[in-house]
């Protein structure tokens, strides 16, 4: 798609639309019209930003035209060119929000591209903002979520330690201390794991493109040597083939690789005894295939959709529970650097997560 | 103190699932204490008793995944009358969301919603003013 401003002319002079094209064709993307109906049909196929329609047209007049073009598209800009005669009904059409802007016939050539330059400059501002907008709207969401979370994930461990403190003080029995000391100690994990993952998010958020070389096979191999010691039962299989030079940014894909490859350890299947965890890349000039699957509990297919939100989390049978930030950050780090992902699972087979990630090299 | 009561607990936590229990059991208020990770099963549960059978008060967290306290609360309505009659549900939450405080109180189910850590003399005061204990 072009990033040019589309235009669209009604005229009923058809010279008046030759000369238009002919005159704005290289700073629009241009459409034109010779009647409000036929105007209408192509509005319904094309999302004009700006809307220039003359005021005195047979069957709908222009102010009549741009009227009902407001209910299509609010935000385009209107223009109506009329002629000295007509300034009653400019005003009104102004008054009414229909229109923008007014130029006057006889025109000339360079007040009209003054004016396009104007009804552009406010288009784009216009646009600008509403993105700004949404912007800030996910940006309050997510704050809105994580106070919330907050004041649960990152309260209820500190309130189980403080309540194995107060239950600690009226228990004699020896027997239970150890366990009050194993509750102590996963709390306090729990508590330091949420706040590392919140600051990879926040990290991932603000810090800008990284370009490193990228040596897969150390990158994997030290990440599955970190995190091994979660779970012992489990065999690594690594499948790494990596054809030249890759770039990309370390610490995204640290991140990334870090969060799946520890959900895959994480979410095993209890009913089997045989454990895997394959981590698979493949590398090219242009682009790396990264795959993680296991043969874990795997995810119900209603929630696959949901998985990617903040802060969702399901229950599953072994009690092992995430803070619901782990593939959330994964999608976002995944969105900075380009990347797609893809993710197959059945309940009690397995779960595979399919990466694309392009390499920096090729740009 | 009597042992004479039924008490469920509905916690996604498996560690306040735990130090409930254990405080229940140091002040022996309870002969039986039944424990439920997921609220789903604790309805499937509630659902399989006479009504004699009833727990006489649950202890029910609020922030839970897949089904949380309230999600709970709407299904619990459509069980046996009499059991619920019979059964007390107290809310406990480690929540600062004022949100969620003012939806447990406002809920004609819930006789009264205590915070994390469970203070437990608090909640032996609140059986004995409801007349549970």
């Amino acid at each position: 798609m072009s990033d040019k401003i589309r235009v669209l002319y009604v005229d009923d002079e058809e010279n008046n639309l030759i000369s238009f094209k002919a005159f704005f064709r290289k700073e629009y993307e241009v459409y034109t019209a010779s009647s409000a109906a036929d105007a209408l049909r192509l509005l319904d196929n094309i999302e004009m930003h700006i809307i220039v329609s003359d005021q005195r047209m047979p069957l709908i007049s222009g102010t009549e035209f741009l009227e009902k073009s407001i209910e299509k598209y609010p935000d385009a800009i209107r223009l109506l060119i009329t002629g000295q005669s007509d300034i009653d009904t400019v005003i009104e059409a102004i008054n009414r929000g229909q229109i923008t802007k007014y130029l006057q016939k006889p025109w000339d050539w360079d007040k009209f591209r003054l004016t396009m330059e104007n009804c552009a400059d406010v288009f784009k501002a216009k646009r600008e903002l509403k993105l700004k907008n949404i912007q800030l709207e996910k940006a309050n969401d997510e704050l809105n979520r994580f106070v919330y979370s907050a004041s649960h994930d990152l309260r209820s461990p500190l309130m189980s330690i403080l309540g194995v403190a107060q239950l600690a003080k009226m228990d004699d029995d020896m027997k239970v201390a150890a366990e009050y000391f194993d509750i102590i100690e996963n709390s306090v994990h729990k508590l330091d794991k949420y706040l590392k993952n919140i600051i990879d998010y926040y990290q991932n958020s603000r810090s800008e493109d990284m370009m490193d070389q990228i040596n897969f096979e150390s990158l994997v191999n030290e990440i599955i040597d970190i995190l091994k010691n979660q779970d012992q039962q489990v065999n690594f299989v690594t499948e790494i083939v990596q054809d030249g030079e890759f770039i990309g940014d370390s610490f995204r894909l640290r991140v990334i690789l870090n969060n799946l490859i520890s959900n895959a350890i994480k979410y095993q299947n209890p009913k089997i005894t045989d454990h895997k965890v394959t981590v698979k890349v493949k590398s090219s000039k242009t682009s790396a295939f990264l795959s993680i699957s296991d043969n874990g509990i795997g995810i119900l297919q209603e929630h696959l959709d949901n998985i990617f939100k903040m802060f969702f989390r399901t229950q599953n049978t072994n009690h092992k529970q995430g803070s619901g930030i782990g593939l959330f950050i994964v999608k976002e780090a995944l969105e900075k650097i380009g990347g797609t992902i893809n993710v197959v699972s059945t309940p009690l087979v397995g779960t595979s997560f399919d990466m694309v990630i392009p390499n920096k090299l090729s740009q | 103190m009597s042992q004479s009561l039924s008490i469920m607990l509905i916690d996604d936590s498996v560690v306040d699932l735990f130090l409930h229990e254990r405080f229940i059991t140091l002040k022996s208020i309870a002969k039986k204490i039944t424990k439920f990770d997921y609220a789903g099963n604790a309805l499937e549960y509630l659902s399989s008793l006479d009504v004699s059978e009833w727990p006489d008060a649950i202890l029910l967290d609020i922030q839970m995944p897949l089904m949380d306290g309230f999600d709970f609360l709407s299904k619990y309505e459509k069980l046996s009358e009499l059991g619920r009659q019979k059964c007390n549900i107290i809310m406990v939450s480690s929540s600062l969301d004022y949100g969620d405080l003012s939806k447990a109180r406002a809920n004609s189910q819930v006789v009264e919603l205590l915070k994390k850590p469970l203070n437990i003399d608090e909640l032996i005061e609140l059986l004995k003013a409801h007349k549970i204990l």
